[in-house]
């Protein structure tokens, strides 16, 4: 039942940026198709629907991932519900790691529709299908969200608050975003997971690109680490 | 120790420098209604918190049915329904929902316990909880606990905002549906009338240490309240006096028992006994909880020793 | 059975009411062979701790008052009192120690003390004849 309440706690979020990244990727999709066939080139035509899965959708997926950590543990320390909760017969990490994986499963639904709807549109436009590297060029964008996700999640039970959560792991999120262009400008390759999600979006057109993956590894572990760190917060917490 | 509900043995609890919970020893027998009372900020609260595996203790062990808190926490739990001091709980959720919520906690909810209860304490189930007054919300807080069919029920503060007639109704339904089936009902309480009705023992705590643990029957018909006047009185505590005051020119001695004995001893002091009156609940808890000062003959006043009854 | 308690007195619940059962029965408001309410019962409608009535119960049953049935319920016991004299003497010495004690320094005489126990006593019989009266009137 505590699955139960973290879906009904996030229900509305999750079905807002559902509809928001979908219509974004499936929208610039159709823009994109009359300009790039004009062009002649339909391979252009897929890297740019890819750049456009890689910045704006991400973008909204990034934020979709701070949106949806946030109505979690760390709530409950504000609303002063984590007595009643910590007093079920459960322990500790299960409430970390449910919660959690509600989020995960959100984000993943949002990903794949928006992934599946953009290339969708485009594959009946342009009458190519790339369907399996498709699906591997998801998982990028995926783990890539759910590791912010994760972060945030960190954050919201380290701060006892969902508010202040969002707010560094916004604040996170844009030094995030400014790395990739810092390292432009000093012609260094920076972590950052903006550049691993297009990086991983790009492989899905381009066959000739490395597909990243130890940038995937590295933040699939970061994506596990940081709720087992939040179990640790909790495990030890007064209330 | 098998037949305890709830024993703690030194327990302490300390945040900084203060200790909330100064080596307490609680016994609580399976199958009773214990009254657990004290000043605000005396330590019930903290004590409860780390029965419930909510905090953790500095020092000192507690078992609750028989398992240790700490790391058999979700054993004790299983078995424990809990209404807390702050009655908050989920407010979006309406309290149908709430039940949905927590029954799928326990195996052993009644079902038809619900409707049961939302009757007769007129709860309204359908309204959310953040908009429901503090009487409603406390209700609701009584209605999962009672509906868990609990071994153990730790109740903080169960009555706060409730009318009378809730209260009438909640006394009813702890005597008949909870102490009649066996289960051990747990209650921290400022409502000293209410405990003196249905309480089994009663223990007394004031800056974490416990004052006094004993049968509310026995404080009945053995404790009294001797006032009595004279040089050279005895000032220190004994396994009966268990706590000496001064007040003007007279000693209050609280006794536990063999009261005459002890009036008999006084007057053999050339002591002049003004008074020997019995203890009811609310004159136990202030003269064991006020400061104490020094007796007139010039000695340091008497700190009440811990009195428990032998087990 | 019409029990009043004062949980705050200095008496303890159980003994009040062992003392009204007793007051009952002596007034003829419980006969031999009637069947008291079940200790859940009691405890239910005066709110009160179970374990309290169970051992006014278990009291009255020691001193003869009531008997329990291997059934479970609880009666007046047919012969409410099996005591031996001696022995019911010895239990009514104290109340008596405690009304010679309290008349003396009220500086009463004790004729009036022995006046007070006769009008009490004959309050007694009366009432022991108006439920006699009604309960033929019932049947």
């Amino acid at each position: 039942m505590y699955i139960w309440k973290c879906w009904g706690d996030t229900r509305s979020r999750f079905i807002f940026f559902l509809i928001v990244i979908t219509a974004v990727g499936v929208f610039f999709t159709i823009i994109l198709v009359p300009i790039d066939v004009q062009k002649g080139s339909v391979v252009h035509l897929w890297s740019d629907v890819a750049d456009v899965l890689g910045v704006f959708c991400s973008i909204l997926a990034l934020l979709a991932a701070l949106s949806l950590a946030a109505p979690s543990i760390g709530q409950e320390f504000k609303e002063q519900t984590l007595g009643f909760l910590l007093t079920r017969p459960r322990r500790r990490r299960y409430w970390i790691w449910t919660c959690w994986a509600v989020g995960v499963c959100e984000l993943g639904v949002v990903i794949f529709i928006a992934v599946v709807a953009t290339f969708g549109t485009l594959s009946f436009v342009s009458g190519r299908v790339y369907t399996w590297r498709l699906l591997v060029a998801t998982l990028p964008m995926f783990i890539g969200t759910v590791a912010v996700y994760s972060l945030t999640y960190l954050l919201t039970v380290l701060t006892r608050s969902s508010e202040q959560g969002i707010s560094y792991g916004m604040g996170i999120l844009v030094i995030d975003l400014v790395i990739p262009l810092v390292g432009l400008y000093w012609h260094v390759h920076l972590f950052s997971v903006m550049s691993f999600i297009i990086a991983g979006c790009r492989w899905a057109a381009s066959p000739k690109l490395a597909f990243p993956l130890g940038q995937l590894a590295i933040y699939a572990a970061v994506a596990l680490a940081f709720p087992l760190a939040a179990q640790l917060v909790l495990e030890r917490a007064e209330v | 120790m098998k037949d305890m509900a709830i024993w703690t043995e030194k327990l302490v609890k300390q945040y900084g420098k203060l200790k909330a919970v100064d080596e307490l020893d609680l016994h609580v027998l399976r199958g009773g209604i214990y009254g657990f009372l004290g000043r605000n900020g005396a330590g019930k609260t903290s004590t409860i918190k780390v029965l419930l595996g909510l905090t953790r203790p500095a020092a000192g062990e507690a078992m609750v049915l028989g398992f240790h808190t700490g790391r058999q926490q979700v054993a004790i739990l299983e078995r424990t329904a809990y209404v807390s001091e702050t009655k908050t709980l989920y407010g979006a959720l309406t309290a149908q929902e709430l039940v949905r919520f927590t029954r799928s906690f326990y195996p052993n909810w009644s079902d038809d316990a619900v409707p049961k209860y939302a009757r007769s304490f007129e709860i309204p189930m359908d309204r959310p909880f953040a908009k429901l007054s503090l009487g409603n919300r406390t209700k609701v807080c009584l209605l999962l606990a009672l509906a868990q069919n609990a071994d153990l029920l730790i109740l903080d503060e169960p009555t706060s905002g409730l009318d009378p007639v809730a209260v009438d109704e909640f006394q009813r339904v702890i005597v008949e549906d909870v102490a009649s089936e066996g289960r051990t009902v747990l209650i921290s309480s400022h409502q000293l009338a209410d405990m003196e009705r249905i309480a089994d023992w009663v223990g007394l705590i004031d800056h974490g240490r416990l004052l006094l643990e004993a049968r509310l029957d026995d404080i009945k018909s053995q404790f009294r309240l001797i006032t009595a006047a004279g040089a050279a009185l005895p000032q220190g505590t004994t396994a009966d006096i268990i706590s000496v005051s001064a007040n003007g020119d007279f000693c209050k001695y609280v006794v536990r028992q063999n009261a005459e004995a002890f009036a008999a001893e006084l007057r053999a002091l050339g002591a002049m006994i003004t008074d020997i009156s019995p203890l009811g609940l609310r004159e136990i808890f202030l003269e064991l909880v006020r400061k104490e000062e020094p007796c007139t003959s010039g000695n340091a006043g008497g700190i009440p020793a811990a009195v428990s009854s032998s087990f | 059975m019409l029990l009043h308690l004062n949980p705050s007195s200095g008496v303890p619940i159980y003994l009040q009411i062992e003392n009204q059962v007793k007051h009952y029965i002596a007034a003829g408001a419980l006969t031999p062979s009637d069947a008291l309410p079940s200790v859940r019962q009691v405890a239910a409608d005066l709110r009160i701790n179970p374990n309290t009535v169970a051992r006014a119960y278990q009291n009255l049953e020691r001193d003869g008052v009531l008997q329990t049935v291997p059934g479970g319920r609880t009666y007046v016991a047919e012969n409410p009192t099996g005591l031996l004299k001696s022995e019911k003497i010895r239990r009514l010495r104290p109340h008596a120690r405690q009304m010679a004690v309290e008349g003396t320094q009220l500086r009463l005489a004790p004729r009036e003390i022995i006046d007070l126990v006769w009008q009490e006593l004959n309050a007694l019989e009366e009432a022991h004849e108006r439920h006699g009266d009604l309960d033929r009137k019932a049947r």
